[in-house]
């Protein structure tokens, strides 16, 4: 069935063969495999024993299945939150107190890219270490041929070292599994560059059916950035307060029809900007209530702007500010959205509950 | 941790003629979101007539962990893989109130009427 839009990932695999159609030769050996270091190995270790404890809590497997099928802008943010959370906090000290010839960690889930034949996909997030650190952070999307891929890895997870900090991961890299590490439970891998000859990086991945010494394959990293066009963000990063936008209630609508149809932008911290509903809208009438029951994770304030939709332009019905010191934690606060347009006035309550 | 297992979804009406084609998108505290079915165009055609107005999640089961709240939205999907086409059915925030099971009905103005049918595990 043709689509009017693009699936989620297919920009990418069509900018990978364009830039495979672009590229030299690529090597078919490269340098020596990598020795792992102690300070490696304490850094995998370290990874692992932080990622079993998530992923195998309920709400972290949850979380992981969901990543699996997420499309490419929440699995962005939640990687990139993911790896520079609580999840990952002891890792991060522990890079901090080592001495590691390496500018990026990463975490990556490999996951089958929706109905595109052939491709592994690697979803990650990185943050600088060493000369790097704490300049920079990045999602990451590794595309490759699946020739040579067990099929189980592709349930895996993998944590890398790069020689590149997180902004420069980008670009085409040759790799593969070299060993199988009984002690740290999974394939140690390393890549190079397309010529074999510079050392990119080392990764441990953990899953079924790694494999010992398979084929080298190319892939090509795409750093994740801003949104991909049509698609409109719903994960939320993690911040220190958390409220629930609890109720909407129509009192006067712009005169259009008698009803408007609803939808509200709201931003917090000035940060990404989020829809609800996150398309379409809900018609709404006076007197109307929505139970809208939008949660929201913000620092200090947030921005809420109310729309009605319509084919010419959508109508901004007025917008509010709510602010942590305007909120006690399990009250519910009302706060007045309005605008005049000529006779027109538009009131809209809306109701926001402080979590924590 | 609170868990809330959704046992069926029931259609008493549609938002347009014929079927809505019914995919769920549940978030757990602003976090990452849960589509069911899991995979990007797949939905549930249901309508009001008793050989499809119900939707039973039992194989496998939907149980979705939370902390605080956990937003369940309704969706009928209109074009393939263009979540921008979908229409709003409803949807509902499940906080913790240590009731245990439960159903509750939504409506729309489009025309869309749904009773979500709940238990609340822990």
């Amino acid at each position: 069935m043709k689509t009017t839009r693009p699936l989620p990932y297919d920009g990418y695999v069509e900018r990978f063969h364009e830039l495979k159609a672009e590229r030299g030769p690529v090597a078919s050996k490269t340098g020596p495999a990598p020795e792992l270091s102690d300070s490696m190995r304490q850094v995998f270790s370290a990874a692992t024993a932080a990622w079993n404890r998530w992923a195998n809590s309920p709400k972290g497997a949850q979380e992981l299945q969901a990543m699996r099928n997420a499309n490419p802008v929440d699995a962005r943010l939640a990687m990139q939150d993911l790896v520079s959370g609580e999840t990952f906090q002891e890792v991060r000290q522990l890079l901090q107190s080592l001495d590691l010839p390496f500018n990026s960690f990463s975490v990556g889930i490999n996951f089958e890219v929706e109905l595109i034949l052939g491709f592994s996909g690697t979803l990650g997030g990185a943050i600088g270490i060493g000369d790097s650190h704490g300049v920079s952070a990045s999602a990451f999307l590794s595309l490759g041929l699946d020739e040579g891929v067990e099929a189980g890895a592709l349930a895996g997870v993998q944590f890398g070292l790069w020689k590149a900090s997180p902004e420069d991961l980008g670009g085409w890299s040759l790799g593969g599994e070299l060993i199988v590490d009984d002690e740290l439970g999974g394939a140690i891998g390393a890549s190079w560059n397309l010529s074999g000859s510079e050392l990119q990086g080392v990764w441990l991945t953990l899953g079924v059916g790694v494999d010992d010494g398979g084929e080298l394959q190319e892939s090509y990293t795409f750093i994740l950035g801003g949104f991909d066009g049509f698609l409109r963000p719903v994960y939320q990063p993690r911040k220190t307060h958390f409220l629930i936008l609890t109720k909407l209630h129509c009192e006067n609508p712009s005169t259009d029809g008698g009803h408007n149809e609803v939808y509200f932008t709201f931003q917090a911290d000035s940060g990404t900007k989020y829809y609800y509903p996150t398309y379409d809208y809900f018609a709404m009438a006076e007197g109307d209530t929505w139970y809208c029951g939008r949660s929201v994770m913000f620092d200090s304030s947030i921005a809420i702007t109310l729309w009605d939709e319509d084919t010419g332009g959508d109508t901004n019905l007025g917008s509010c500010t709510i602010s942590y010191s305007q909120l006690t934690a399990g009250q519910e606060v009302k706060f007045t959205i309005s605008s005049s347009h000529g006779l027109d006035d538009r009131v809209y309550y809306l109701y926001a509950k402080l979590i924590y | 941790m609170p868990q809330i297992q959704i046992n069926s979804i029931v259609c008493l009406a549609t938002s347009e003629s014929g079927h809505d084609e019914v995919y769920l998108i549940c978030q757990a505290d602003a976090g990452i979101p849960i589509r069911v079915p899991a995979q990007l165009a797949e939905s549930h055609a249901m309508s009001p007539s008793t050989s499809d107005n119900t939707w039973t999640f039992d194989d496998p089961q939907l149980i979705l962990n939370y902390e605080y709240e956990v937003l369940v939205t309704l969706w009928d999907e209109d074009l393939s893989y263009d979540p921008n086409l979908a229409t709003y059915l409803q949807s509902n925030d499940f906080q913790y109130d240590g009731t245990n099971n439960e159903s509750i009905q939504l409506s729309n103005p489009n025309g869309a009427k749904y009773t979500i049918n709940f238990t609340r595990i822990n």
